[in-house]
């Protein structure tokens, strides 16, 4: 064996090694490594030590990340992750983490990006630096037929909302009680779970009137459940969903741009965001 | 980002962080209570000499302890509204959710605590108290129970404890105590340090209060009285002396 | 100690008194008599039923047959529709604070000082008013020498000492009858005479007692009667300087050669 593919074939075992012994949760995605005389983008150079592109993700926000019925890391972000890593050459490990956890761990340096449906804002991004991939939206989801007659967020007022925990949507939710309460109306009930599914799930039992959320995880419930919600209003204002990465790491910010322009380019992102429900006119990569 | 000891301070004293740490010590306290009450039934019904009832007792302690906590309170939060469906209303709160599912899951290892402690009592304890003329509520209630609390103590203390790191799961029915306020504000402002060290200083106290509280009940419950107690050291060491230079 | 007493009208009457635990008969037939200020030995090797018989005059459970009466009442047995059967738990226990009981291994209550062990009969049972009951107990722990050590724990006093508290819990209920199974032997040598020197002291004061035990001096010196059980029966009775002297009965010979104690004086 070649000495050069020796150091990838034992960096790429001791990486291995090393995501076995990280915390639980850890899963392996595994894409065919190429031929490295045909690599066509420069990966960043800690990435080819490594010879893998750790990618935190919290699997439970479908369509952006999620296990598929086999248990694999699945959606938009995995998908998109892994045709980057193939592009660089590289392995792309997914590391299941729950969402408190994902930039903590992104600071740790326990993962290369934080890849899971992270809104841009500008409080995070004077810790972390970011390459913004899509448009999107906040929407009220309903159960089906809508029993409350909800139409616009003020009519939220002496009911019951449901969203995850330590997110925008818990801020907002929370504004917009105190909005409310301003306006002499009764503030809605706000209740905050671990995970957005768990937000859902208080739809199904009947307790929520209504949960705030993601437009595309409104779309992914759609294709999922066909007929079980409905999205009762959406909000206006757009946001954008970014990549992070550690700041200042100007190897990755232009490494990234590229390999997603690429993507874009040849088709690739647009198939991508279709196959996993999303409008590809929401695709901010040019 | 380097350790701020300001951020850390301002942690420990937000009213978020106290909120969080007043939600947990009352669920793990008002659960606890409950827990011993229920606990002392079960093991006094485990020693009834109705089989219907001892049968009922272990079944509960069985099944009980059997099934994880966090699925006790997901069945109470969740499923229960299905058929209850006025559990779907405001006025059952997470808080009142978790405490019922909490009691009733703590109680089954109470009873066996309860009961082990009920056991270790010397059977001699009861035929004196009978022969005395007590009826067996005066004789449970002056002699037995005294002394099984004093087993007890230990054992409880650290179901005292496992209780309170407990309370964390019923962030799943969305109850904000501190574990759960502790990972929200690190998401929001990502400093994890001094936010998991706010947090720990808060578990240290509440457990340190409560081992100064068990040190407490434990002396008094050793039954002895302070001065012969000292008395007594003085008088071993004696003993000592003239058994040395016999 | 002369036998004079026990010409006057019985005050504990047990008629052929019967009790089986499982398979086995542990009281065949016991017939015992107590006149009012008599005491009675009893003596038996372990199997003989005398802790058992100890038990059902407590009133601890009920008999399987026979009778016993005290102050011509019916306890352990009542009558239902002309028949004698065995008493209910209520009915024993309604009765149990007459018949005082010292046990062997103490049974005090580790968990109250010596004064508190004394007085809680009184409250619990009697419904005395505190104040009341501490005034008794006092009294009753200076008549057996403990007054000082009221507020010691139990672990704190020596064994000769917590039978003695033992005997003024049992003494402060003013029963009828004392029962004593055997109050010594769980001590050490040095420490039985306090607590002899106290139950001669009760004797004395014209106290009933049946008593259980190994102590033939005790016997000797201070019973009105002696009795020898073996296979749960009453095997002989008589008049201490009688039956030391010339025990009647095969089993009483072999159990005081046993004990060293044929033709001795002790």
């Amino acid at each position: 064996m070649n000495p050069h593919r020796r150091a990838r074939f034992l960096s790429l075992a001791a990486a291995c090694a090393a995501l076995l012994l990280a915390a639980c949760g850890s899963d392996d995605d595994s894409s065919g490594a190429a031929d490295p005389t045909t690599s066509s983008l420069k990966a960043p150079a800690s990435l080819v030590t490594a010879g893998s592109l750790k990618v935190c993700a919290d699997l439970s926000f479908p369509p952006m990340t999620y296990q598929d019925a086999g248990g694999k890391p699945a959606g938009f972000d995995v998908d998109t992750a892994r045709a980057v890593a193939e592009l660089w050459n590289v392995e792309l490990a997914t590391q299941n983490t729950p969402f408190d956890g994902v930039l903590p761990a992104l600071s740790s340096g326990r993962c290369d990006l934080a890849w899971t449906g992270i809104n841009v804002t500008d409080e995070r991004l004077q810790t972390f630096d970011a390459v913004p991939y899509l448009d999107t939206g906040l929407v009220l989801l309903v159960g089906a037929d809508n029993p409350e007659g909800i139409s616009s967020p003020e009519q939220l007022a002496s009911k019951t909302a449901a969203t995850q925990s330590g997110t925008i949507y818990e801020k907002s939710l929370k504004a917009l009680a105190k909005d409310l309460e301003a306006k002499g109306e009764s503030a809605p009930r706000v209740q905050t779970y671990p995970k957005m599914t768990d937000a859902i799930q208080q739809l199904v039992v009947g307790r929520a009137d209504a949960v705030l959320t993601q437009d595309t995880e409104a779309a992914y419930r759609g294709e999922q459940q066909p007929g079980a919600f409905e999205v009762a209003y959406t909000y206006p204002e757009k946001d954008r969903f970014g990549v992070y990465f550690k700041k200042g790491n100007a190897e990755m910010q232009s490494g990234l741009t590229t390999a997603l322009s690429e993507l874009q380019d040849s088709g690739e992102l647009a198939r991508i965001a279709e196959s996993n429900g999303l409008s590809p006119e929401n695709l901010l990569i040019k | 980002m380097a350790f701020d000891p300001q951020i850390f301070r301002d942690a420990l004293t937000s009213s978020r962080f106290l909120n969080g740490a007043l939600i947990t010590i009352t669920l793990t306290f008002a659960a606890m209570a409950t827990a011993s009450v229920l606990g002392l039934l079960l093991a006094l019904a485990r020693q009834s000499s109705i089989r219907p009832v001892r049968w009922g007792a272990a079944t509960y302690t069985w099944f009980f302890r059997a099934v994880p906590t966090l699925l006790q309170l997901l069945f109470v939060w969740n499923a229960l509204p299905q058929v209850i469906p006025a559990l779907k209303q405001g006025w059952f709160t997470p808080f009142l959710a978790g405490y019922i599912a909490l009691s009733l899951n703590e109680s089954a290892y109470m009873a066996e605590i309860t009961r082990s402690g009920l056991v270790a009592v010397d059977s001699g304890q009861k035929l004196a108290a009978r022969t005395l003329g007590m009826r067996p509520v005066q004789t449970l209630r002056r002699i037995i129970i005294p002394q099984a609390v004093r087993v007890a103590i230990p054992p409880s203390a650290n179901e005292f404890i496992t209780l309170l790191k407990l309370t964390s799961l019923t962030s799943v029915i969305s109850l904000h105590e501190l574990l759960t306020v502790t990972g929200e504000q690190v998401s929001i402002t990502f400093r994890f340090a001094e936010l998991y060290a706010a947090a720990t200083v808060y578990y240290l106290v509440i457990v340190s209060a409560l081992m100064v509280a068990q040190a407490h009940l434990e002396r008094r419950y050793s039954w002895r009285s302070r001065t012969v107690a000292a008395g007594s050291r003085r008088l071993a060491r004696m003993r000592l002396r003239t058994e040395i230079g016999r | 100690m002369s036998a004079e007493g026990v010409e006057r009208q019985p005050l504990l009457v047990a008629r052929d008194l019967r009790k089986t635990y499982g398979a086995e008969d542990v009281l065949k037939g016991v017939d015992i008599d107590l006149a009012p200020g008599e005491v009675k030995v009893v003596l038996g090797s372990s199997g003989s039923g005398k802790s058992t018989l100890l038990r059902l005059l407590a009133l601890l459970e009920p008999v399987d047959g026979g009778t016993i009466e005290l102050d011509g009442e019916p306890l352990g047995t009542r009558r239902r529709g002309g028949k004698t059967v065995p008493a209910r738990e209520r009915d024993l226990a309604a009765h149990r604070s007459e018949i005082g009981m010292v046990f062997q291994r103490f049974n005090l209550f580790p968990h109250m000082t010596a004064l508190e062990n004394v007085m809680i009969g009184l409250t619990e049972v009697r419904k005395l008013e505190k104040s009341a009951a501490r005034e008794r107990a006092v009294a009753m722990l200076d008549r057996v020498g403990l007054a000082p050590r009221a507020s010691a724990f139990p672990s704190e006093l020596s064994g000769g000492q917590q039978q003695r508290v033992a005997i003024a819990r049992a003494l402060v209920m003013r029963p009828k009858v004392l029962l004593f199974d055997e109050p010594t032997s769980a001590l050490d040598a040095e420490l039985v005479n306090e607590v002899l020197e106290v139950m001669e002291g009760l004797a004395e004061d014209g106290m009933t007692m049946l008593v259980v035990t190994h102590e033939l001096g005790f016997a000797r010196r201070v019973a009105h009667q002696v009795c020898v059980m073996d296979g749960g029966i009453v095997v002989e009775e008589a008049p201490p300087a009688e039956f030391f002297a010339a025990p009647k009965h095969e089993r009483s010979r072999r159990f005081l050669e046993a004990l060293g104690m044929l033709h001795s004086s002790k």
